[in-house]
């Protein structure tokens, strides 16, 4: 792998990296959630840290060019994000249905009351 | 004295409804107190405006939940309110009002669900075309297959249940395809069901959910509904 590339993709790992801290620091997303979006991060720069291992690895895995793993190992990663948010979504939609449902049977009961 | 809750589920049925809600006033069953739960499932027509100006007993959901959310709002309000039988009955003029006093006989008999069905017996010319039909009858066959138990109307909308299953479909109804997936559930759980032959009407009003089109890739979502339901549940989940 070039030189040119590590420092390429160690700097946009690391303006990622900023953007997610900062939108953690404000408070605007769960720190839950948060994780899954860093360990993406921290993958990257680990990888690209050491790059005689990464080399390493990626040549035992049977990838014939370094770049190829990285690129595919963020693919999965953000596959599994994407399906870690359709199950929030599904669980949402769950407690959306069941808070629709107690405020109608609330609205009738405090009527029927009155 | 017994209480019974018939759930009519409505979304953009203004047309229908009243007709039906004076139908279901004149419901009497002997030894039973009969009431009626009109949910308006976030109509955009004026369903909301004629139950508040015609004093129906209804209740309003302010998001449009889809069938399966709608339904189940009646059965944790008959939960809520310790109903005994809880009576599922289309908003749209389907259904035939005079069958529900067989459908709380069979309760009374010791069945947990029991279905009003389209296709056994004679009662009901209407059987509806052929395409529904087919796939009825091919939903029929998957569930007799992973259930071992025979139910002919899989999709029918006109059921009754006993407390028991209040209390379970208040907490655990399917939002997609409830019939089916439900009937499946309450199968596997080990629930006694049975079905009835009852008289349904076409369609006066509005248009059916489903058509041509959708079809098809309806049937594969069900299909799929009914294999995970079967599959996933168990009777300890009771």
């Amino acid at each position: 792998m070039s030189i040119n590339l590590i420092i390429f993709l160690i700097i946009i790992s690391f303006i990622f990296g900023l953007y997610i801290l900062g939108n953690i620091f404000q408070r605007k997303i769960a720190i839950s959630y948060s994780l899954m979006w860093f360990s993406y991060i921290i993958l990257m720069l680990f990888v690209l840290a050491l790059p005689y291992f990464t080399q390493k690895i990626s040549h035992f895995l049977g990838f014939e060019v370094t770049s190829n793993m990285i690129f595919f190992f963020g693919f999965m990663l953000l596959l599994f994000i994407a399906f870690l948010l359709t199950r929030i979504i599904s669980k949402q939609k769950m407690q959306i249905t069941s808070l629709t449902q107690e405020v109608a049977i609330l609205k009738k009961d405090l009527k029927d009351h009155e | 004295m017994k209480k019974v809750l018939i759930i009519v589920p409505a979304y953009n049925e203004a047309e229908s409804l009243l007709k039906i809600v004076i139908e279901l006033e004149k419901v009497k069953v002997k030894d039973y107190q009969i009431d009626y739960l009109v949910i308006n499932d976030g109509s955009t027509d004026n369903t909301y405006e004629l139950c508040e100006e015609n004093n129906i007993s209804y209740v309003n959901l302010i998001n449009n939940l889809g069938i399966g959310g709608a339904v189940q709002t009646g059965y944790k309000y008959a939960y809520y309110h310790n109903y005994d039988i809880a009576i599922q009955f289309d908003g749209d003029n389907q259904h035939d009002a005079a069958f529900i006093k067989d459908l709380i006989e069979q309760i009374n008999e010791g069945n947990a669900l029991v279905i009003g069905s389209r296709y056994i017996g004679n009662k009901s010319a209407f059987k509806s075309n052929f395409i529904r039909r087919f796939g009825s009858r091919f939903l029929s066959s998957l569930i007799n297959l992973l259930t071992k138990h025979k139910i002919y109307d899989v999709t029918s909308g006109f059921r009754a249940c006993n407390q028991d299953l209040i209390k379970y479909f208040a907490f655990n109804y399917p939002s997609d395809y409830p019939e089916p997936d439900s009937l499946v559930q309450v199968i596997k759980l080990g629930y006694k069901v049975n079905e009835i032959p009852v008289k349904m009407h076409k369609r006066q009003t509005g248009k059916s959910s489903l058509n041509l089109v959708k079809g098809a890739y309806y049937m594969i979502k069900v299909t799929f509904a009914i294999i995970i339901a079967s599959i996933a549940t168990r009777k300890e989940a009771k």
